[in-house]
């Protein structure tokens, strides 16, 4: 596989080579890619895909074995500290004291860095100013996470590191979420998200790398993926006489055709002009469509294929 | 702006500031923390009322020997594991904050509560129990703010080898038996023969009780009490130097050989102060 390269000005972070273990377990495995100024980049994988440990390593939070890193011009192994005054990030699952209040934890994680955001118009922008006295454990589920992400803005981030920022999460505060993710982008922050959703991947992201098994398997654009995609288009057709797969066997781009229900789903990679044979087909033999629908490839199709494993399905109904 | 050689620090009194609020403000935990060293306090009140109990002058520096050990071995190394087991720590180490200014936090919340429970516990003993406070303050306090440094970060280097909270409460609970029984502040050392009052002389909490028995009863002296003092003050640091060494934010975080390596030489001068002391 070809790997993008970190060659541009523009470049915030770079990963080549990346390797890290866990004794038995090989966690990544040579993993590579770069983050460019401004976008928002998706690390898409199954669970144990080794995402949270190259995010882990690029926060400074982890040793690598092999490879280089740089985030920010540092390596974050060396320079931790002087990283993680520049980034932000969120964790999983943000833990904080139970007692502790909405406008205190800002203030308090805010004053451990040396450039700090506007604390009050953090909590407004977050939907929170009415929760600022509040205890953390009186937030809802929805509400810790927004505070969890507030909090990764206290210090004015160059970089912001999102791991599975909406996982558990209900489809309301997911869509909030993800607004707020988007109005980063807006602000010129980069952002590296991770997520096994693979429609969050695909409405937030500029780039999206696919990783499992600790190995990339893609990196692009989700249109870009979606085209890598080794699927055909699915033209779904219906007959008013039922017809045999030999009969529809020749047509113009068809691969594979199946017949089902007395209809018809033809693979192609030139849908229009298989369209096109098709109703002269019917016409040769007297018959003719009742309705027809066209599938594109998804990045839902490249994922199965690359990672071997279903995605995580979206939660609208928790 | 401060400058960064005090950031440190200035986190450290952040985080313990925070934490006195936070007890403060869950009255569960306020009453938890000083309900152990106050039934003591009457415990040993009420038993001093007996006549053959000598007065409860003598039960004074058991008392607070046992809320030092308490409140700093058994409180904070605890507080920590708590915090560690529920990814609190992980947060903060997503921030410029050192361990060295978590750590140092921790004991310093840990010394302001155990000022209010001291302080508490005195009162208690002088007005209720009369027991003459007599006591010389400054090696008292000395000797309790270098007993707490040592105990609490014996607590912290237990925090930092266990991994869950079951075998971190089965250490504490071993460790804890052993340091009340060895070291005097529950069975008088003279009561143990020769060599058990050797491995006695190894363990902090031996040396502070030694000297705050005498700084509370009067007869404290530079003479007396120094070599303990110093021992005790050698063993802190030790301590402090082993738990920052050893300290994990998440229990998933590997020993490295390093950090081992740095403990063990770390123990070597407290070991040959201790053999120079008995030889």
């Amino acid at each position: 596989m070809t790997i993008p390269q970190a060659t541009s000005a523009d470049t915030v972070a770079a990963v080549d080579g990346l390797q890290k273990r866990y004794k038995e377990v090989h966690a990544v495995r040579g993993l590579s890619f770069d983050l460019r100024k401004g976008e928002i980049f998706g690390l898409l994988g199954p669970n144990g895909a080794g995402k949270t440990t190259t995010v882990e390593i690029m926060e400074g939070l982890r040793a690598y074995d092999a490879g280089s890193v740089r985030v920010l011009g540092m390596d974050p192994w060396q320079n931790s500290l002087a990283l993680k005054e520049r980034i932000g990030a969120a964790l999983q699952d943000t833990k904080l004291p139970d007692k502790i209040r909405v406008a205190e934890a800002m203030r308090l994680y805010a004053g451990f860095y040396r450039r700090s955001a506007d604390v009050n118009a953090l909590l407004a922008r977050f939907d929170l100013a009415d929760k600022r006295d509040a205890t953390y454990d009186s937030l809802s589920g929805g509400q810790q996470q927004r505070l969890a992400l507030a909090l990764t803005l206290v210090n004015d981030p160059d970089l912001v590191f999102l791991d599975e920022p909406t996982a558990g999460l209900d489809a309301q505060v997911r869509r909030d979420l993800h607004e707020i993710i988007l109005s980063l982008r807006a602000e010129g922050k980069t952002v590296l998200l991770t997520t096994h959703y693979i429609e969050e991947a695909d409405k937030l992201c500029d780039r999206v790398a696919i990783v499992a098994a600790g190995e990339l398997r893609a990196i692009g654009t989700p249109a870009e993926l979606r085209e890598k995609a080794n699927r055909h288009t699915r033209v779904e057709a219906g007959f008013r006489a039922p017809m045999q797969a030999a009969e529809l066997a020749g047509l113009d781009g068809t691969a594979e055709v199946e017949t089902r229900d007395g209809g018809a789903a033809l693979y192609t990679r030139a849908p229009a002009a298989t369209v096109a044979a098709l109703v002269r087909r019917l016409d040769a033999v007297g018959n003719a469509l009742t309705e027809i629908a066209i599938a594109q490839p998804t990045l839902e199709d490249l994922y199965l294929e690359l990672t071997g494993s279903a995605p995580a399905p979206a939660r609208e109904d928790a | 702006m401060t400058t960064t050689l005090f950031n440190p620090l200035r986190h450290a009194l952040v985080l313990a500031a925070l934490s006195l609020k936070l007890i403060a403000r869950d009255r569960r935990a306020f009453a938890f923390s000083l309900a152990f060293p106050l039934t003591f306090t009457f415990v040993f009140g009420a038993l001093s009322r007996s006549p053959d109990s000598g007065g409860v002058t003598q039960f004074i520096p058991m008392l607070v020997a046992l809320s030092i050990v308490t409140g700093s071995f058994f409180g904070q190394g605890m507080s920590v594991v708590v915090q560690r087991e529920r990814g609190m720590l992980r947060r903060y180490r997503l921030t410029p904050i050192g361990s060295a200014s978590l750590l140092i936090g921790t004991m310093l919340s840990g010394l302001a509560m155990l000022a209010i429970t001291v302080s508490v516990q005195l009162a208690l003993l002088h007005f209720v129990y009369n027991a003459p406070l007599k006591f010389a303050a400054a090696p008292f306090v000395l000797t309790a703010v270098v007993g707490a440094a040592s105990m609490a970060s014996l607590g912290l280097i237990i925090a930092a080898i266990t991994s869950t909270m079951q075998e971190a409460q089965i250490t504490f609970q071993m460790t804890f038996l052993a340091s009340m029984f060895l070291s005097g502040i529950v069975v008088p050392l003279e009561m143990y023969g020769r060599t058990m009052q050797r491995v006695a002389a190894f363990l902090p909490p031996t040396h502070m009780m030694h000297t705050l028995r005498d700084a509370l009863t009067g007869h404290f002296s530079v003479r007396h009490d120094g070599v303990p003092l110093l021992m005790l003050t050698l063993m802190a640091a030790t301590a402090i130097t082993i738990a920052s060494r050893l300290f994990r934010w998440d229990k998933d975080d590997p020993l490295s050989r390093r950090a081992k390596l740095t403990a063990v030489l770390a123990l070597i001068p407290v070991l040959l102060f201790g053999l120079w002391q008995q030889f």
